[in-house]
C-alpha cells in the first residue's frame, strides 16, 4: 500500500508510466482533473484552479494570497484523494503539494526533448518548431512556478525519491522499476500515515478559509492540525475581535474539534 | 550480464551499497581507484593527469594532450572488466565513460548532507564542521574534474537512468532495487549488446594504442569497429604518416583489417558515440 506522484515535463509519458505501475501494484490512477473537481466543490472555479496549477504567478498574484488559496484548495483536495493509499497520481505539482506528507514515493520521468517534441506534433497537430517552442514554455512556466510558490529548483533530483530517465529505457521498464521500490516496507502507507494525510488536507482547508475571509486574508499565518486540534501561528493580530473571528472561520472546518492560537 | 555504473558524492553510501552488492555471487565491484591502477600501468598516466590539474588551464594544450589517452585507457580498463561479467563500478565520472549501451545502467546516489557528514564524522573522527567543509571541497573537486575531463556537468541528471535519493530510501532499500534492476530481464545483456561492447573494446584498444604512440599521439582520431574490421576517421594525413598510424592500428590484437577516412570523429565524445550506436 503506497502512495506514488509522478512529476515529469510535457509530453513526457508521465500518464503512461502511471497508468502502467498502477496495473503492475493494483492502485488507483489518479489524474489533474479528480483533483480540480474535488478542489472546485469548495467554490473555487476550474478556470482559477487550474490557472493556480499552470501558470506562474504574475506580480499582483505574488503579492496576494490568491494563489495561495487555490493552491491549499487543491492541497486539502490531493491529500483527501489519496488518503487510502494504493494510488498513483500524475497531476502537476504532487511532490509539492504533499511535501508534508509522510512516505510519499516521489518519482520525476525524465524524456529526451526530440521525443516529447514527436509526442506534442503527434497529439497536438503542431509543426516541428512550435512544438518545440511550445515545449520550451511550458517547462519554463513550471520552473517558474516551483521557484516562486515553493522557492524550489523543480529539476532538482533531491525533490524525489527516484529519477527514471527513458532516453535509454522503456516504459514497462521504468514501471517494473517504480513499483519495485513502491513494494519496500519504507513506502507502506499505514495508518499513521492515513492520519497525517488527514492533518494535512485539515490543515489545508483551513488554511484556505482564513486567506478567503477579508477579515483574515491578510495575515501570513502558518496553520497545523494534530488530529483535530489546529494550532495558529505566525502573524496573529493584536486586535482582540480579529482573533475570535480566526477562531470560528478555523472552529467551523468540517473536522475541527480545537483551535488554539500562538506558539 | 549487467554493468551498473554508479555515480556518487563522497560518503554518500557507495561502500555500504558496493558491499551489499558484492553479496550477490558473480558480480565484480570496481572503485575509480581499480581503473587508475590500469591506467597508471602505461607510465603512471593518471597521476600525471592528476599532478598537472591544477595548472590546467595555464598549460591547456600539455594537460589535453594527456587528457585524451586517460579517457581512452579508463573506458578500456572499464571494458576490460564488463567483459568478463556482471560488474559494479563506483566512481563519480563512469558514467561518462560509455556511449549508450542496453545491459549499462547509469545510476547516481544523492544523499543529503546530514547524512553524509555523519558519515564522515563516525570514520575519520572529524567535527561536523570539519565534514561539512571537507565534502564541499571534495564535490567542487570533483565537478571541476569532470568539467575539464569530459566536458559535462557531473549533477546533470539527464545523463542517468536513474538517480536514487538516500533521503527517505535507506542503504538496503537502495541495494534491494540495485539488485531489482540487476535482475530484469530487460537489462540483460542480449548477443547485440555483447557485440557492442566488444567493438567499443576493439576500437578503443586500437585509439588507445595510437594516443600512446609518440609518432601518432596527435593526430586526432575517431575509431569503430565491426567484427575485427575497424574504421578510423580523422584529418587528412600525408601518405608516410598514413602509413604509419595504419601498421599501428593493424599490430593490435584481434585487428583484422583497418580502413582510414577524411573526416571528423573526436575520440572521446559520447554524444557522437550515441548517434553512432544508434544508427
Amino acid at each position: 500500500m503506497c502512495v506514488i506522484t509522478i512529476s515529469r515535463g510535457l509530453f513526457s509519458g508521465g500518464r503512461a508510466l502511471a497508468q502502467a505501475v498502477a496495473q503492475e501494484l493494483g492502485y488507483r490512477c489518479v489524474g489533474r482533473k479528480v483533483i480540480l473537481e474535488r478542489a472546485a466543490a469548495r467554490g473555487a472555479s476550474h478556470e482559477e484552479l487550474r490557472e493556480a496549477l499552470e501558470k506562474p504567478p504574475g506580480l499582483i498574484d505574488r503579492l496576494s494570497h490568491k494563489r495561495y488559496v487555490f493552491l491549499y484548495l487543491l492541497q486539502a483536495a490531493l491529500a483527501e484523494e489519496v488518503r487510502d493509499g494504493d494510488v498513483v497520481y500524475h497531476g502537476l505539482a504532487g511532490h509539492l503539494l504533499l511535501r508534508d506528507a509522510p512516505r510519499v514515493l516521489r518519482i520525476r520521468l525524465l524524456a529526451p526533448m526530440e521525443s516529447r517534441i514527436a509526442a506534442a506534433q503527434d497529439r497536438i497537430r503542431f509543426g516541428r518548431e512550435e512544438a518545440e517552442a511550445y515545449l520550451k514554455k511550458m517547462d519554463d512556466d513550471r520552473r517558474k512556478w516551483s521557484h516562486y510558490l515553493y522557492g524550489v529548483d523543480w529539476e532538482d533530483p533531491s525533490l524525489y525519491d527516484l529519477v527514471v530517465n527513458l532516453e535509454c529505457m522503456q516504459l514497462d521498464q521504468a514501471s517494473r522499476m517504480v513499483a519495485a521500490l513502491a513494494r519496500q516496507k519504507h513506502f507502506e502507507f499505514d495508518a499513521e500515515c492515513r492520519q497525517k494525510m488527514d492533518e494535512l488536507a485539515l490543515q489545508s482547508r483551513v488554511r484556505a478559509d482564513l486567506a478567503l475571509h477579508p477579515a483574515t486574508a491578510r495575515f501570513e499565518l502558518q496553520v497545523v492540525a494534530d488530529r483535530g486540534t489546529i494550532s495558529i501561528r505566525g502573524d496573529i493580530p493584536k486586535d482582540l475581535r480579529i482573533v475570535e473571528e480566526m477562531k470560528v472561520i478555523a472552529g467551523t472546518v468540517p473536522g475541527v474539534t480545537k483551535v488554539r492560537l500562538g506558539a | 550480464m549487467v554493468t551498473l555504473l554508479i555515480s556518487r558524492g563522497s560518503f554518500s553510501g557507495g561502500v555500504r551499497i558496493a558491499q551489499c552488492l558484492a553479496k550477490a555471487p558473480g558480480w565484480t565491484c570496481l572503485t575509480r581507484e581499480d581503473l587508475i591502477a590500469a591506467v597508471n600501468a602505461h607510465g603512471e598516466l593518471a597521476n600525471k593527469v592528476m599532478a598537472r590539474m591544477p595548472e590546467a588551464t595555464a598549460n591547456y594544450a600539455e594537460f589535453s594532450a594527456l587528457r585524451r589517452p586517460y579517457k581512452l585507457l579508463m573506458r578500456l580498463a572499464l571494458l576490460e572488466y564488463m567483459r568478463r561479467g556482471n560488474v559494479a563500478y563506483f566512481g563519480y565520472s563512469g558514467h561518462l565513460l560509455l556511449p549508450p549501451i542496453p545491459h549499462v545502467v547509469r545510476i547516481r546516489i544523492l544523499a543529503p548532507i546530514e547524512l553524509r557528514v555523519a558519515q564522515h564524522m563516525a570514520r575519520d573522527n572529524y567535527s561536523a564542521e570539519q565534514a561539512r567543509a571537507h565534502i564541499r571541497q571534495v564535490d567542487e573537486e570533483r565537478s571541476r574534474w569532470t568539467r575539464f575531463i569530459y566536458g559535462k556537468n557531473l549533477r546533470d541528471p539527464e545523463a542517468f537512468d536513474l538517480c536514487i535519493n538516500l533521503d527517505r530510501i535507506s542503504f538496503p532499500e537502495a541495494c534491494c532495487l540495485l539488485q531489482h534492476v540487476a535482475k530484469q530481464s530487460d537489462f540483460q545483456s542480449t548477443a547485440e549488446s555483447l557485440a557492442l561492447v566488444e567493438n567499443l573494446y576493439l576500437s578503443s584498444k586500437v585509439l588507445a594504442e595510437l594516443a600512446m604512440d609518440p609518432r601518432t599521439a596527435d593526430i586526432e582520431l575517431g575509431a569503430t569497429a565491426q567484427g575485427g574490421r575497424v574504421s578510423l576517421e580523422g584529418p587528412y594525413l600525408e601518405e608516410p604518416v598514413l602509413a604509419l598510424l595504419l601498421d599501428v592500428a593493424r599490430a593490435v590484437s584481434d585487428v583484422q583489417e583497418v580502413q582510414y577516412t577524411e573526416g571528423y570523429a573526436p575520440a572521446f565524445d559520447i554524444n557522437f558515440e550515441r548517434e553512432e550506436v544508434q544508427r
